[in-house]
């Protein structure tokens, strides 16, 4: 054996057979990587995605005021109130063609109060005008309130978020 | 080996003749091997500042890696929208109660009664409950989820609504909602 061992000792040295390719810890090292970047930009996507349905929305907001406006012009009076998500009667023809009071997880409800009495500070105040979004999705409203929440009246209630246009 | 500089330690001994020769080709020796140690020093000074280098970069990436995950950053939070308050919730009912009644008034001096239902007057809100006591009089009552309120039509609508009212003013310029 010691022969053997002596002799082989003499032998040129085998090199270490190579195989290429990564090693596990490279791998995960990668892997980790990827997933940190992509935990990284989530929140980012999530907010522009949020950002852009909201901005849809107030669009939306804009041309029923818009229409309701052209409406009372065009009429000499407001539209009348209507349930959530119908459009409010004679009020069609002035929306483009396919509008709808609603979208993806949301819904427009016209709002047109008459306040006999007044309001506390306001007693020459009689009509309320606004619209409300009825959605579940807490952070779509909550996005839309963001673009809209400095410039306008605005209360919740459950799920109806509800803009004033114009308390008159 | 023209030039009398010698590559390897053994060839200058058979090449080179005179003494001047073999001083200047010793010296040359002299000189390469300390070139080489030089330039072999500067390696390892710049190996070992790469290897530095390296160990720093790679532990603050894990340290960075570790505070995203473990850490989680405020920064890399979507915050949930804010819950709202009972107070709030009850401004709002109480407004929305108020405009329920108002269009009930509406109704009764247009038609000289009170609706039978709520809906006889409207659109209504949901969650609201209409109760007549009698041609006179009439009773609201609107309930979320943790309150209840409700309006007798005896009771003045504008000392009801109150501060409440605000809620359809606009928010002054600059200011909070």
């Amino acid at each position: 054996m010691r022969l053997l061992s002596r002799l082989d000792r003499g032998r040129p040295e085998q090199a270490p057979r190579r195989v290429a390719g990564f090693t596990l810890i490279e791998t995960i090292t990668v892997a980790v990587l990827m997933g940190t970047l992509v935990r990284v930009a989530l929140p980012s996507l999530h907010n522009m995605s949020l950002s852009a349905r909201a901005a849809e929305v107030v669009a939306e907001l804009e041309t029923v005021r818009l229409a309701v406006l052209d409406y009372r012009f065009e009429h000499d009076q407001w539209p009348e109130d209507a349930y959530v998500g119908q459009t409010p009667s004679g009020l069609a023809e002035f929306l483009p063609e396919d509008f709808k009071f609603g979208g993806a997880g949301y819904r427009l409800d016209w709002e047109n109060w008459v306040l006999p009495s007044g309001l506390p500070e306001h007693p020459e105040t009689d009509v309320l005008l606004g619209v409300s979004i009825v959605t579940e999705d807490a952070e779509l409203a909550y996005a839309v309130v963001d673009f809209l929440g400095g410039s306008m009246a605005h209360y919740r209630l459950g799920t109806s978020y509800t803009f004033v246009f114009e308390a008159m | 080996m023209t030039d009398g500089r010698p590559t390897r330690s053994g060839d200058f001994t058979s090449e080179v003749s005179d003494e001047s020769q073999r001083a200047r080709a010793v010296s040359d020796f002299l000189k390469d091997q300390n070139e080489r140690q030089q330039r072999a020093l500067k390696r390892k000074v710049r190996q070992r500042r790469f290897k530095k280098a390296r160990r720093i970069v790679v532990g603050a990436t894990w340290i960075g890696v570790a505070y995203i995950w473990v850490g989680t950053p405020g920064w890399l939070t979507v915050d949930p929208p804010p819950v709202p308050t009972v107070a709030d919730e009850s401004s709002a009912l109480r407004f929305n109660l108020y405009l329920q009644a108002q269009r009930v008034e509406a109704y009764r001096t247009e038609r000289g009664r009170l609706p039978y239902v709520l809906d006889e007057a409207g659109p209504r809100f949901r969650g609201m409950e209409y109760r007549r006591r009698d041609n006179r009089h009439y009773l609201i009552t609107g309930r979320t989820d943790r309150i209840e309120l409700q309006y007798y039509s005896r009771e003045s609508p504008l000392v009801f609504v109150g501060e409440a009212a605000s809620l359809a003013e606009s928010p002054s310029p600059g200011g909070g909602s």
